[in-house]
Parts: structure tokens; C-alpha cells; sequence
């Protein structure tokens, strides 16, 4: 690791501007966590707008800082009304909310803070580790890997997405297709503008992720309200107990471990890294039949988890440009609005972006558990906000944040035909990250494509004969056989024990 | 899979099967290289294989008569709800050009708030006002957007 560069980054974290808005993100990034529905993909692409006049490193160190600061807020609400404030805490309300039954909400919480901010560290510490590194090695890559790279990260999300593997496919599908909209950057024809002078410059993706991540949300509360009713938990003794320390000490250990290493890959994220955490604590547990009735462990092993896969996501984005989440893929987004140009280079060509906010993130999760001991009830408190009100407050800032991103009332119209198409892809469980993902990486692929092909005259032997892209892509055929074949097998071995039995 | 999966594939077909049919419309290829419908042309017809996968496995589901094949029952007053909140979205845009974008914002919200959401006066002109306020302070004056104004000047 190159410290000079670690120092550079810690002189640009711990300027006033810089501090200022490192924890005007996590206090946000709490808050977006703590109220069920909004995660942070939708939280993200909300404030995005307001970044616009900041600095690509000032931006982005805000933006990180609403990504794992609504990995604490999630807990929250998973705690002390059993409902997850965002799909990586999901794990958290088996026994957050059994503690809390048990008069121990301040002890649950106590823990996932700083399980969080010791994931959170170490997790930050490996990415300032490994993705130099990787930086280094994928500037080697030429159109061919970075084809096979982006088709790995599509295959994954869109597998790994939970429900059906089809309806995520579909997405992807839909979302690279959207993604070719606009005049061809290499032959200047024109390709489904429909006569739209506002599509010759391609589909933005910000209207379509504010539309599918905000108003599809907000647009499910209006169809089915929201009834947060937290229950009356005291929320003294945040502090855990040596007992609690001795018991949750090696889940952290794990669950930064696996955190980390399941949010690098692409598509798997904060979300199944928690249930794998949970599992992994459950199987080496002493007590396994206790989890679900309010163990500490099983609220330090997925809190720490999803915390360390929020920073391990950053990984593959800021070493490769590859984004692994709907999340990311909006940060992917928001660097090419920026002008910067996102992938392995950027780490040479702009090192304050990716240092900048690498150290900003020690000082955040500082922030973080600061802000979550003492003010957790302040967070807590939050929650009884009805819902309602918040309602025409998102869609206020939905409305002049997407205007803003080119001052275009046709990008208004884009996102609210999006939060109509996300309401109903929500209804009937088509996930939406596919689609946010493949629209933006939908020009890259395919001009990763061109040029591959270009490169071999016309002949798609490229992928196959070069070791790296033939890997990546055995990896990307394998991430969408492995739930089939998985789906084949469970139903011979049930056939099997049926016909035994 | 439900019954919706079959009627969503099909919906889901008809689209990537227009956009297949336009992309035959742009050049497929160069001599040594894919030209601007070569992805229009793999992708959709891609993307219309995994939607008539997704009827297909709508429809056994249905025709094994599964209890998952049952679609979600839409809540009516719901889906109302959701309706007219998208018809004074898509009203908004229109008024736009005449009111301005913070002055139809404002419209907007206060149509969602008294009329959708049912809310008391007080707090229904309460937010509306005063989240219109504060975003139209920070885009405007903080971050200088200009925004289309209407005929009170803002």
C-alpha cells in the first residue's frame, strides 16, 4: 500500500468542507436506514442531486457516508418495530427483536453499533489493501475482460437477487436495452428516440433510479400505508456486558470476514452476506437452537457483515468500475456525472477521488458510533414520524432533483413513468437493481463488445481464447447454471426421499 | 411463479418483440465489426426468450392449479390511491409550462396530501408549503438551478 497516498487522502477526509459533509452523509445515510422502505440505492440516487456543485471527492465521500451509514440506521427499526429498515437487516430482527421483548433493545443496539464500527474498520482497512492492487492487475485488461467482467456482474445480481433468477434476467435485459437508447457513438445513427431530441443523448439513469428505487416506494406506502408502532423498549445499557463481549466477539470476527469477501463479488452484496453470516454463527454456535430467541451473537454476526459488504461493494466499483449493486451502480453513475471516468485508471488519474473518500471512511465510522450510542433513542424517536408526512417530502426532492441533473422537465416525466413501472414490477416481484445496473452498464458492455470484436476481425474466439475473459465468463455461465441445476437436485433428492419413504 | 407471471411474460414479450422488430431497422454490422442493431438485435431477442420462459412457467403454474398460481388480489381503495396519485404526477408535468416547476410541485402536493392522503388542512398545506420552500431554496439559491418560473415570478 502506498502510504503517501493513504496521508493524501487523510489530508483531504479531515478538511472542515470534508468532515462536514462525511457526517451530513452518515446522519443522513442513519436516518434513510431507520425509515422502513427507504435503503440506501433509493437514498443515494434521492441526494445525488444535491452533490452537483460539490467536488467528485467531496460527492463522493458524501455518498459512501449515506451507504454504510444506512447499513446502522437499518438496525434500528429491525430492533424495535421487527420490520428491517433496509434488506440487510432482514437477519437483525430474529433476535434484535427478541432482545428487545426481553427489555434489552439498548444491548441489541449497543452491539450492532459497535459491531458495525469494528466491521466497518477493518472492512475499510482491507479495501484500502486490496483494491490498489486489483487497479493495478485490471489495467492490464483490454475490452475483451472488461466485457467478460461487466456480463459477471450482470449474470450475478440478476441470480442472486432473491425470487425468480428469470424475472431478474428479464430486468437485465430490459435495463442493457434501455441502455442503448440514443445516438451510436459509432456510426451516429440514432436508435430508439422515437423522434425525441430528448433521447438522442441517451436514457439518464438518475430518472430512472429515482423513478424505481423512490417513487415505486413511495407509490407501494400510498397503496399500502406503513404503520410503525416501536414498542416501548428502554434503551439504557447500550454499553454490552463482558458476557455480551465474550459472546458476540467471534461473530464480529466472522461476519467482517464474510462480509467483506461476499460483497466484493459482484451481485451478492450487504443483504446475502447477512443471511450467510447468521448461518455461518448459528453452525459453530454452542447454542444453535437458541438463535431467533434473542442471542447477541446473532445481532453482531449479520450487523457486522452487512456493514463490512457495504464497504467490500466498493472494491470492485473503485478498482475496476464495476459496480456489484443497484447501489453502487448509482455511485458508478454519479462519477460519470462528475466527468470522471470510471475504472482501474481512475485510481492513477484521480487518486484523491478514491483516498479521499477510502479515509474519510475511517473518520465516518467514527462518526457513526458516536452518533449511534448516545443518539440512538434520538433515532429511535424517528420512527414515530408518520409515515405520511414523509411522503410528499421524498416526492419534493425527487421532483427537483431530477430536474436538476440536466434542468429537463422531459427527465421529470421519465422518472414518474419509472415509479409507475416500479410499482408494479414491486407488485409482481421483478427486482429493480438488475435493471438500474444494466442501464448503466448497458453503453459499456457494449462498446467493450465492439471494440473486442474489432479487435478480431468479427470473431467472437476473442472471449474464449484469452485465459482471463474465458475465466470471468466460465464464472458468469456458472452464476446463472448454479440455481438451475441447484433447483434440479433438490427436486431429485425430495423425489428420492419421498419414493424411500 | 404466479398467474401474473404469465399475463407480466407476455407483456414483457411484446416489448422486447417491438423492440426487435425496430432494431432490424438499424445497421446490423460492418465488414469486421458489429454496427449500431447488432445489441438492439441480440439483446431483445435475448430478452424475448427469459419473458416467454417466464409465461411458460406462469402458465404450467396455472394449468397444475398451484396455490402459488394465484395472482395477489390488487386492494381496491390501494390501487385508487396509487392512480390518482399518478394522474396528478402526469397532470403536474403538463402544468408545468404555465405555473412553473415549484409553483406545480406545490399543486401537486397539496392535491396528495388533502386529496389522496385525506390529511387535516393544517398539516396537508403544512408540508406541501414548506417542503416546497426548503427545496426550492437549496436547488435555486444554493445550488443556482434555474427552474422554469411561472406567473408569479418563481
Amino acid at each position: 500500500m502506498n502510504f503517501d497516498h493513504l496521508l493524501l487522502g487523510f489530508s483531504l477526509a479531515t478538511t472542515p468542507v470534508n468532515l462536514m459533509f462525511a457526517f451530513l452523509g452518515v446522519l443522513l445515510g442513519t436516518i434513510i436506514g431507520a425509515l422502513p422502505g427507504i435503503g440506501p440505492s433509493a437514498g443515494v440516487a434521492l441526494l445525488l442531486p444535491v452533490t452537483f456543485g460539490m467536488s467528485p471527492v467531496t460527492a463522493m465521500i458524501m455518498l459512501a457516508g449515506i451507504y454504510y451509514g444506512a447499513m446502522y440506521g437499518g438496525t434500528i427499526t429491525s430492533v424495535l418495530i421487527n420490520t428491517p429498515g433496509e434488506s440487510a437487516s432482514v437477519m437483525t430482527t430474529l433476535d434484535g427483536y427478541q432482545m428487545a421483548l426481553k427489555g434489552r433493545a439498548g444491548a441489541a443496539l449497543g452491539m450492532a453499533a459497535l459491531g458495525s464500527f469494528i466491521a466497518g474498520t477493518l472492512s475499510v482497512v482491507l479495501l484500502t489493501l486490496s483494491a490498489p492492487p486489483l487497479a493495478e492487475w485490471a489495467v492490464t485488461f483490454g475490452p475483451p475482460e472488461y466485457f467478460a467482467l461487466m456480463v459477471l456482474g450482470l449474470t450475478t445480481l440478476a441470480s442472486l437477487t432473491g425470487g425468480s433468477m428469470l424475472k431478474g434476467l428479464a430486468m437485465a435485459m430490459a435495463g442493457l436495452l434501455m441502455g442503448t437508447i440514443g445516438i451510436d457513438l459509432m456510426m451516429g445513427q440514432p436508435r430508439y428516440t422515437f423522434g425525441q431530441v430528448e433521447l438522442l443523448d441517451r436514457l439518464d439513469f438518475l430518472p430512472v433510479a429515482v423513478g424505481l428505487f423512490a417513487i415505486a416506494e413511495i407509490l407501494s406506502n400510498i397503496y399500502r400505508p406503513v404503520r410503525v408502532e416501536p414498542i416501548k423498549a428502554t434503551l439504557s445499557g447500550l454499553l454490552p456486558t463482558r458476557q455480551d463481549w465474550r459472546d458476540s466477539w467471534g461473530a464480529i470476527g466472522r461476519g467482517t470476514l464474510i462480509g467483506f469477501f461476499v460483497g466484493v463479488l459482484p451481485g451478492a452484496g450487504a443483504t446475502i452476506s447477512s443471511f450467510l453470516a447468521y448461518a455461518a454463527e448459528r453452525r459453530v454456535s454452542r447454542r444453535p437452537e437458541q438463535f431467533g430467541t434473542g442471542v447477541i451473537e446473532g445481532v453482531a454476526a449479520p450487523e457486522s457483515a452487512n456493514n463490512a459488504a457495504s464497504t467490500g461493494a466498493l472494491v470492485p466499483l473503485m478498482a475496476l468500475g464495476i459496480p456489484g449493486s443497484g447501489t453502487t451502480a448509482v455511485m458508478l453513475g454519479a462519477l460519470t456525472l462528475y466527468g470522471l471516468q470510471p475504472g482501474p485508471l481512475l485510481m492513477s488519474t484521480h487518486p484523491e477521488v478514491f483516498w479521499g473518500m477510502a479515509a474519510s471512511m475511517y473518520v465516518g465510522n467514527v462518526m457513526l458510533l458516536i452518533l449511534n450510542l448516545p443518539l440512538a433513542p434520538v433515532f429511535a424517536s424517528i420512527l414515530r414520524i408518520p409515515y405520511a408526512v414523509l411522503i410528499p417530502i421524498i416526492i419534493g426532492i425527487s421532483m427537483f432533483g431530477v430536474y436538476s441533473v440536466e434542468n429537463s422537465v422531459f427527465n421529470v416525466a421519465v422518472a414518474i413513468l419509472f415509479g409507475g413501472i416500479g410499482f408494479v414490477m414491486r407488485m409482481y416481484n421483478y427486482p429493480p437493481a438488475p435493471l438500474v445496473l444494466a442501464l448503466v452498464l448497458g453503453p459499456m458492455v457494449e462498446k467493450a463488445l465492439r471494440q473486442s470484436m474489432q479487435m478480431s476481425l468479427g470473431s467472437p474466439d476473442i472471449f474464449v481464447t484469452r485465459p482471463v475473459s474465458a475465466g470471468i465468463l466460465a464464472f458468469a455461465l456458472l452464476a446463472v447454471l448454479y440455481p438451475v441445476f441447484a433447483a434440479l437436485w433438490s427436486r431429485r433428492r425430495g423425489r428420492a426421499v419421498a419414493s424411500a419413504g | 411463479m404466479t398467474r401474473a407471471d404469465f399475463y407480466g411474460g407476455l407483456i414483457l414479450s411484446l416489448f422486447f418483440g417491438a423492440a426487435l422488430w425496430e432494431g432490424w431497422s438499424f445497421q446490423y454490422g460492418t465488414e469486421f465489426s458489429p454496427g449500431p442493431g447488432f445489441a438492439p438485435v441480440w439483446l431483445s431477442a435475448i430478452g424475448l426468450c427469459v419473458s416467454l420462459l417466464v409465461a411458460v412457467h406462469g402458465f404450467r403454474a396455472m394449468r397444475n392449479g398451484a396455490s402459488e398460481a394465484k395472482a395477489p388480489a390488487l386492494e381496491k381503495w390501494g390501487a385508487l390511491r396509487v392512480i390518482l396519485t399518478l394522474v396528478g404526477l402526469a397532470a403536474m408535468i403538463f402544468v408545468v409550462p404555465w405555473l412553473g416547476l415549484a409553483l406545480s410541485i406545490l399543486v401537486f402536493l397539496l392535491y396528495l396530501t388533502l386529496v389522496v392522503q385525506r390529511h387535516s388542512v393544517v398539516i396537508g398545506v403544512g408540508v406541501s408549503l414548506a417542503t416546497v420552500v426548503f427545496f426550492y431554496f437549496v436547488f435555486v439559491y444554493l445550488l443556482n438551478v434555474p427552474i422554469p418560473k411561472g406567473p408569479l415570478g418563481f
